[in-house]
């Protein structure tokens, strides 16, 4: 559940998620970061870069980069939580899906929308965390359960433990 | 001690049924006679049977299994007192009113003394239902929870101890999630339960009028 604690392995890993991202300049001898054999980053290049480099460069004063907001925090997934929260599996879309979604929403300048759907996630989740702490083994493992636990973020793992 | 990060943060049972033992004074009626005896505790005794003395629920436990007094049942482990909170419990949102270290204390008492009280198998699956509905209404509280408190009137020792970790790190997360001051029109859908959500998080929760 740290979030950003410097100790945290699941904050290091939360900073590696990638996040899409186009250059908006030339970049020389960098073309190994798009995975290809070419050697410059060209203009417009869509690389999907962690969140560490692409936030960095992404708010440094020259504009090197454009960022778009990853799928997993789309309005789709958005309004599939508000539907049913407890059948999204977050683990498909981002395995720190709560931890990314802070800090993408550190990055935007309107983060009320991915905000509430963090915390709307969260709290509508919490009581299926809760029971399945609670009660699991005395339930039947072929139903909801199992289906809701393949679908738990790391930070909803551990959150029983 | 060496324990696990989880248990660390809260007692343990054993911690917590020793700390009833030795808070807790129950009567007894000895079967021996002494005078005063003089614990950390306080002044305990006389013991003169067939009076009834005041000792230190430990030492009652301790009495009872070397077979020197029979304890009396302190008068909400009854039968029909019990009756009644289960009652209580069942139609009303807050938690019934029982001493705070129930749980402890009614385990320590049917498990050394359970001949000494009038119906011991009645009382004990009582205390499973009242403990049932009361575990009930903590589910409740969990779908309630906010980041900015929560009222749980008459909640019991050993009821708070299991909640902790759990509520602990969930109020955790929470807070660094944010967006508890939503206002309620800024929510994204007019969906009753998503907006409900936002409203039941302005307002400083209170739990008890569940």
């Amino acid at each position: 559940m740290d979030f950003d604690s410097f100790y945290s392995i699941d904050s290091i890993l939360a900073d590696n998620q990638k996040v899409p991202s186009e250059f908006l300049t030339d970049v020389p001898g960098q073309g190994w970061l798009q995975g290809g054999l070419d050697k410059d980053i060209k203009e417009g290049a869509k690389v999907d870069l962690p969140y560490w480099m692409s936030s960095t460069l992404a708010l440094s004063e020259y504009d090197f980069l454009n960022l778009s907001i990853p799928a997993a925090f789309s309005t789709r997934v958005s309004n599939a939580l508000i539907a049913s929260p407890t059948f999204v599996k977050l683990a498909n879309l981002n395995h720190f899906w709560y931890s990314f979604g802070l800090r993408i929403s550190d990055l935007l300048e309107d983060n009320l929308k991915l905000q509430q759907s963090l915390r709307l996630a969260f709290s509508r989740r919490l009581i299926d965390i809760f029971d399945l702490g609670q009660y699991e083994g005395n339930v039947d493992e072929k139903g909801f359960e199992t289906e809701f636990k393949a679908g738990m973020d790391e930070l909803e793992k551990q959150h029983n433990q | 001690m060496a324990l696990a990060a989880h248990i660390k943060h809260s007692l343990t049972p054993s911690e917590l049924h020793f700390i009833a033992t030795s808070e807790y004074a129950v009567e007894i009626v000895p079967n021996f006679s002494m005078g005063q005896i003089r614990l950390l505790s306080g002044i305990w005794g006389p013991f003169r049977p067939p009076a009834k003395a005041k000792v230190p629920l430990w030492l009652a436990l301790d009495l009872k299994r070397r077979k020197r007094c029979a304890v009396v049942p302190p008068e909400w482990l009854t039968v029909d007192h019990l009756q009644e909170k289960l009652k209580d419990e069942t139609s009303d949102g807050q938690y019934a009113d029982l001493p705070f270290r129930y749980l402890e204390i009614s385990k320590a008492i049917i498990e050394v003394a359970g001949d000494d009280l009038d119906n011991a198998a009645v009382i004990r699956s009582l205390l499973m239902d009242i403990r049932q509905a009361r575990q009930t209404k903590s589910r409740e509280g969990v779908l309630k929870m906010n980041d900015t408190g929560m009222a749980m009137t008459g909640i019991s020792q050993l009821e708070i101890n299991e909640l902790r970790p759990f509520f602990v790190q969930s109020f955790g997360v929470m807070r660094k999630l944010g967006g508890a001051h939503v206002p309620a029109n800024a929510a994204q859908s007019s969906q009753s339960q998503s907006q409900s959500q936002f409203t039941l998080d302005e307002d400083g929760w209170d739990m008890s009028g569940i």
